[in-house]
């Protein structure tokens, strides 16, 4: 698609730039507080929980979902397929019993498991992979067009993974994980040699690009991030590595972003980086402070970080922990595993507050508030 | 390299050495009347001792007798293409055709190995290329191949589906169009088929020897894990990669070596799915699953020198009735296997009872597994996000 035809599907979109924050704010007409993607024997499904971490509803999935887009708008929740999947799933959270809408990306296309609404909650982009070309794509969907696609636009890198939009603007943020993959082979990485993963800031309406910076390390893929409140963006990183080297692997997995700056790691020492055999899952931030949470399931634990000093406040070890939310009505952050936990812990301290195993659910990587 | 190379070989004779120690240590009988008392410190070096046996005893042959077979497929494709098209006879064919067989058959020990820390490099070298090419991808991308007017490159084999080394090989040497036979085919002046099987014959080659090289610098980490300094980390993790591995291969033959080749009845078997369909192979490769898993239970390798195997180790630590059921739904599984002749036949016929019964085997086979099997060594199953996260 030209970048003509781009502006002109998206020309709606300026007048709605004044519409609430995006997110998911609908938990008084019902009690839906958290919604991850899950398996439950050899099915995969969207689950959601309430406050008390109890599950509320499970909706089949047609194979393994990822992450989860939430529109309050219309209260509904948009399952997205794990990479290489073609399909988004979309749940009326009003009318649970409706069939649920199933929308595909179009021909040589798939999804990369994440997406996200614009402001107005009309708009939801995902990340695509042209595999003919491949390059990375944004895909732009109109809502009250049935989820029509209305545009699409280069990520500027390939493997586009999780996208954000930083608040109160019209940029899209992109972890471009920099892996190539054809869905024939679809979890082979056909370019490790080659791979240079970068974070890119692309004005929404236009597709062009604003500010695009590379992972220092040629092997590492940024893949998932979260934006605090002031801005910075904390990106996750998952290493790339051959042979043994993923097990002893002290390369730094968090870096944070500011737009026009560089990349800037996380001090730990080596030891500390070596329990994450090279892998973050999921990173979330604090709603107010400068504090963000990292996930790793290879390394079961999950770390905790005070990004005005740059250091580890505190750590917690959980068995195959992934998916990461922050709480902001108990100003905790909240984490899910594939054994089917689900705790409440203290940042500053690491205790598990809370621990609730919800039965025979796995916990898929990601989870949200709703 | 030769030094490093010559040191690692050095410790790794020591370590071979001293696994036959411990196997004497032990004593060749089943100590099955041990009482009930160990620790879980002193079930622990059981278990330390059963990784530094088996590691140099199975895992290591098992590496280098598959770079082997690798590299004397590639020889014998170079030999069979060096000849002129007059002198390609059935014969010759069958030579590369049986080196391609041993490839997969040394291949089927190593699928055991894939969970090892060499996942990465047979994923970064594609060389772990099973269940994930659809069969008609692969008919298509080969065929355009073998037609293509300009030279083949390397980087063509690269770009398709055919640098997947083994089952791309099996396409040029077992499939032929109907109205001629594979000889006839590779004699046609107008396909490349020569061309192409020596340079996937080379890439997989060249591959092969660099994972087996991988493994053979850091063999002694893994059979020594808290020994090292830089290794592992946790003293367990050989062993846990290990028994997930045979979880594993359980798991991938029960849902895609049966499971989905036979369908949800006969008329929906699909033969095409099967690991090995072109060459009518597959059960074959399954009964070298199976016989890998018995070797490394009993503690015999190839060359059927005994080491610490794994119904001695859950002996030495009074796990005798884990032992015997075991051995008991191993053997029974084993023989399902040998009541069938060819699995390509068997998905929709006569014998399609025999492949369910081979099934519900491997299904009970893997339940025990991983009902006792990971309890009684003391390691997890891999967990979900764990092994296959995004």
């Amino acid at each position: 698609m030209q970048r003509r035809e781009l502006i002109l599907g998206l020309a709606g979109l300026s007048a709605l730039s004044a519409l609430p924050l995006a997110g998911c704010n609908f938990t008084s007409t019902n009690q839906a507080a958290y919604v991850s993607a899950s398996k439950v024997g050899k099915d995969f499904y969207l689950s959601v929980l309430n406050q008390r971490h109890q599950l509320l509803s499970q909706h089949k999935l047609p194979a393994r979902g990822h992450a989860t887009a939430c529109c309050s708008k219309q209260p509904s929740l948009v399952a997205v397929a794990r990479r290489p999947g073609d399909w988004l799933v979309i749940i009326d959270l009003e009318d649970p019993q409706a069939p649920n809408q199933v929308i595909k990306p179009g021909k040589h296309r798939h999804y990369f498991g994440h997406a996200v609404f614009d402001e107005s909650q009309n708009y939801l982009y995902t990340t695509e992979n042209d595999f003919l070309r491949g390059r990375g794509v944004i895909g732009v969907y109109e809502r009250l067009s049935d989820y029509k696609k209305v545009a699409e636009f280069e990520s500027y890198g390939i493997g586009p993974h999780e996208l954000k939009f930083l608040p109160d603007s019209d940029l899209l943020i992109v972890a471009n994980g920099g892996i190539l993959t054809y869905p024939d082979q679809p979890r082979k990485k056909l370019n490790l040699d080659t791979m240079h993963s970068s974070l890119v800031y692309i004005h929404a309406k236009t597709g062009q690009l604003i500010d695009q910076v590379y992972a220092s390390h040629p092997q590492s893929s940024l893949r998932h991030f979260d934006i605090l409140p002031d801005k910075t963006v904390a990106v996750g990183i998952q290493q790339q590595t051959v042979g043994f080297s993923h097990i002893a692997s002290t390369v730094p997995l968090i870096v944070t972003h500011r737009m026009n700056e560089t990349l800037q790691n996380l001090s730990a020492d080596e030891a500390h980086w070596r329990q994450y055999q090279a892998y973050v899952a999921g990173i979330r931030a604090h709603n107010r402070e400068p504090i963000v949470c990292a996930t790793t399931p290879r390394g079961h634990l999950a770390s905790f970080w005070h990004l005005s000093s740059r250091r580890l406040i505190s750590q917690v070890n959980l068995e195959d922990v992934s998916g990461v939310v922050f709480d902001d009505q108990r100003q905790r952050f909240m984490l899910t595993t594939g054994y089917g936990k689900v705790a409440v812990v203290d940042h500053l301290t690491g205790q598990v507050e809370r621990l609730v195993n919800v039965d025979d659910v796995q916990w898929d990587n990601h989870a949200y508030t709703i | 390299m030769i030094s490093i190379f010559s040191v690692a070989r050095h410790r790794l004779f020591k370590l071979f050495a001293m696994s036959f120690m411990v196997w004497g240590l032990f004593g060749c009988e089943p100590s099955m009347n041990k009482p009930p008392t160990e620790t879980n410190q002193e079930k622990f070096e059981h278990r330390d001792q059963w990784i530094a046996s088996v590691t140099p005893s199975l895992l290591t042959p098992t590496y280098e007798h598959w770079a082997l077979s690798v590299k004397q497929l590639n020889q014998a494709s170079q030999a069979f293409c060096e000849e002129s098209p007059s002198e390609m006879t059935t014969d010759r064919l069958a030579v590369v055709q049986e080196a391609w067989k041993q490839s997969m058959r040394d291949w089927a020990h190593m699928q055991f190995l894939t969970l090892t820390p060499n996942r990465d490099i047979l994923t970064y070298y594609a060389v772990h290329h099973w269940p994930n090419v659809r069969a008609s991808s692969l008919d298509r991308q080969m065929q355009v191949l073998i037609e293509k007017e300009q030279a083949v490159t390397a980087n063509d084999i690269s770009g398709s589906l055919a640098r997947q080394g083994l089952p791309p090989i099996e396409w040029l040497l077992f499939s032929a169009p109907e109205d001629r036979s594979v000889l006839a085919s590779f004699k046609d002046p107008n396909s490349s088929r020569c061309e192409v099987l020596l340079i996937i014959a080379s890439l997989l080659d060249e591959h092969v020897s660099q994972v087996n090289s991988q493994w053979q610098n850091k063999a002694l980490d893994f059979a020594q894990p808290a020994e090292t300094e830089g290794g592992f980390t946790d003293s367990a993790l050989p062993t846990k990669l290990v028994i997930n591995g045979i979880s594993n291969v359980l798991e991938t033959t029960r849902r895609y070596k049966l499971l989905e080749p036979l369908g949800s009845s006969a008329q929906a078997a699909k033969p095409n799915t099967l690991e090995a369909f072109r060459s009518e192979f597959s059960i074959n490769l399954l009964r070298e699953n199976l016989q890998f898993l018995d070797r490394l239970m009993k503690g015999e390798n190839e060359q059927t020198a005994r080491f610490y195997g794994l119904y001695q180790m859950l002996a030495d630590q009074s796990d005798a009735e884990l032992v015997e059921q075991l051995k008991k739904t191993l053997q029974d599984v084993q023989q399902k296997a040998n009541n069938i002749a060819r699995l390509e036949t068997a998905l929709d016929g006569p014998q399609r009872q025999d492949a369910q019964a081979l099934l519900s085997g491997i299904i009970e086979l893997k339940q025990l597994i991983d009902s006792q099997l990971f309890a009684a060594m003391g390691v997890k199953q891999d967990a979900f996000n764990e092994s296959d996260g995004d």
